[in-house]
């Protein structure tokens, strides 16, 4: 299972008789190209992803990481940096998350995981707690555990909810403080569908259906209004 | 009913663009607006009268019961079969006038007479010769078709910034705003 603590052989030609057999390792999946047999983990001491065959999984000791190693794509794993005391050091970008892990070495009951092994404590419910920080999940769990704060919804300037690049309705378009370009836009798109004689006027016939249709806002990366009128499918 | 639409590979793409940079050749970028409207549907798909457009038609009395809707003429955006309508349409354009298909890339045509190569992307264009008149006949021809934005000089397509200095003829490329 992700996460899981593992131990890979060491091949006999690589240690001397009295180094250990095996290297202490985070589980992180298969090697696909080689098959289910070869696992894929992280090499802590060496900082290596290897793909060895011989390894012990300790399904029970997980190491929890931070949420950058949930990626299964990413190769590179970067662990925060850890000063000589081993506290996480406190810059502006990992403030938020000081209270969600410690990051420890050689913590007795962690004998052996290696230097440095971080612990990432799940993130706090109350409202001190900003950092994302994610526990991976358990055995059986696969939805990631993210803990949404308060704190952070809250502080979403109105101004952003105002600016959203579409809108859903004519009314709402209308209604926007970009009325103008909103309608210089929707004109411009009625004046295309006028000259391309995009419709005739009919009556339905019996037993036809007549599908829907929306204008769709959008307003484009570079600041241009553009509005277009959308048929919902055809069956 | 056909619903496939052929774009460009990116490969494509950038062989296309080293080209240009290797022969420092005209390149030139073209939108159709509205490019789905220019193609006409083959099927007959009624569509209900848009939010906020009033139009009406005269009936007798016996039709006063009936739904007036729209008949589509043309391949509205959202039906399934647009996009490769309008790819169709395009691409006869194209062979009609003297184009010659890629076998390698459907989205790749290249003149017979004319030096002249053309990457579609949907109602994207990019239009590489080493003549500038090449290009102005290429040019002439979309703006009678249909209703064109020229992008000169071309510096994104598809997301993709291209930049060139002209003291030495290279492209630069990359890759804008993926993280967004």
């Amino acid at each position: 299972m992700f996460g899981s603590v593992t131990y890979t052989l060491i091949p006999a030609e690589k240690r001397r008789k009295l180094d250990p057999k095996s290297a202490k390792c985070i589980l992180l999946g298969y090697d696909e190209d080689a098959g289910s047999k070869v696992y894929r983990v992280y090499d802590q001491g060496s900082k290596w992803i290897v793909c060895p065959s011989d390894v012990i999984i300790d399904e029970a000791r997980r190491n929890t990481v931070s949420e950058g190693i949930a990626e299964e794509d990413e190769m590179e794993i970067q662990l925060p940096e850890v000063r000589e005391n081993g506290v996480a050091e406190r810059t502006p970008e990992n403030l938020a998350e000081q209270d969600s892990y410690v990051a420890t070495r050689n913590k007795p009951d962690l004998e052996g995981f290696g230097d440095d092994t971080i612990i990432v404590r799940p993130p706090h419910r109350d409202n001190e707690s900003r950092g994302r920080m994610v526990s991976l999940p358990g055995p059986r769990h696969s939805e990631r555990q993210i803990n949404p704060s308060q704190h952070t919804n809250s502080q979403v300037p109105r101004a952003m909810i105002a600016h959203l690049d579409e809108l859903h309705t004519l009314k709402e378009a209308l209604a926007n403080d970009d009325t103008d370009n909103w309608y210089k836009a929707w004109e411009s798109e009625v004046d295309s569908l006028v000259r391309n004689k995009t419709w005739e006027l009919s009556l339905l016939p019996a037993g036809r259906e007549a599908i829907g249709c929306r204008w769709l806002f959008k307003l484009k990366e570079d600041g241009r209004y553009k509005v277009r009128l959308v048929a919902k499918g055809y069956s | 009913m056909e619903t496939f639409a052929q774009v460009a590979k990116f490969t494509s793409l950038r062989s296309h663009l080293a080209l240009v940079a290797e022969n420092d050749l005209e390149r030139e970028g073209m939108d159709v607006k509205t490019a789905f409207l220019h193609s006409d549907l083959e099927e007959t798909v009624f569509m209900e009268i848009p939010e906020a457009l009033h139009m009406d038609m005269p009936v007798s009395d016996s039709q006063k019961e009936d739904r007036i809707v729209c008949r589509l003429n043309k391949a509205i955006y959202g039906l399934m079969q647009s996009p490769s309508t309008w790819y169709r349409m395009i691409s006869k354009l194209f062979t009609d006038h003297g184009f010659r298909r890629s076998e390698h890339d459907h989205s790749i045509y290249i003149h017979k007479t004319f030096k002249l190569i053309l990457l579609l992307y949907v109602d994207n264009l990019v239009i590489t010769s080493p003549n500038p008149e090449d290009i102005g006949w290429i040019q002439d021809l979309l703006h009678t078709e249909f209703e064109m934005t020229d992008l000169r000089p071309l510096t994104t397509f598809l997301a993709i910034e291209i930049r060139r200095s002209h003291r030495n003829p290279l492209c630069i490329i990359h890759k804008r705003g993926i993280l967004k």
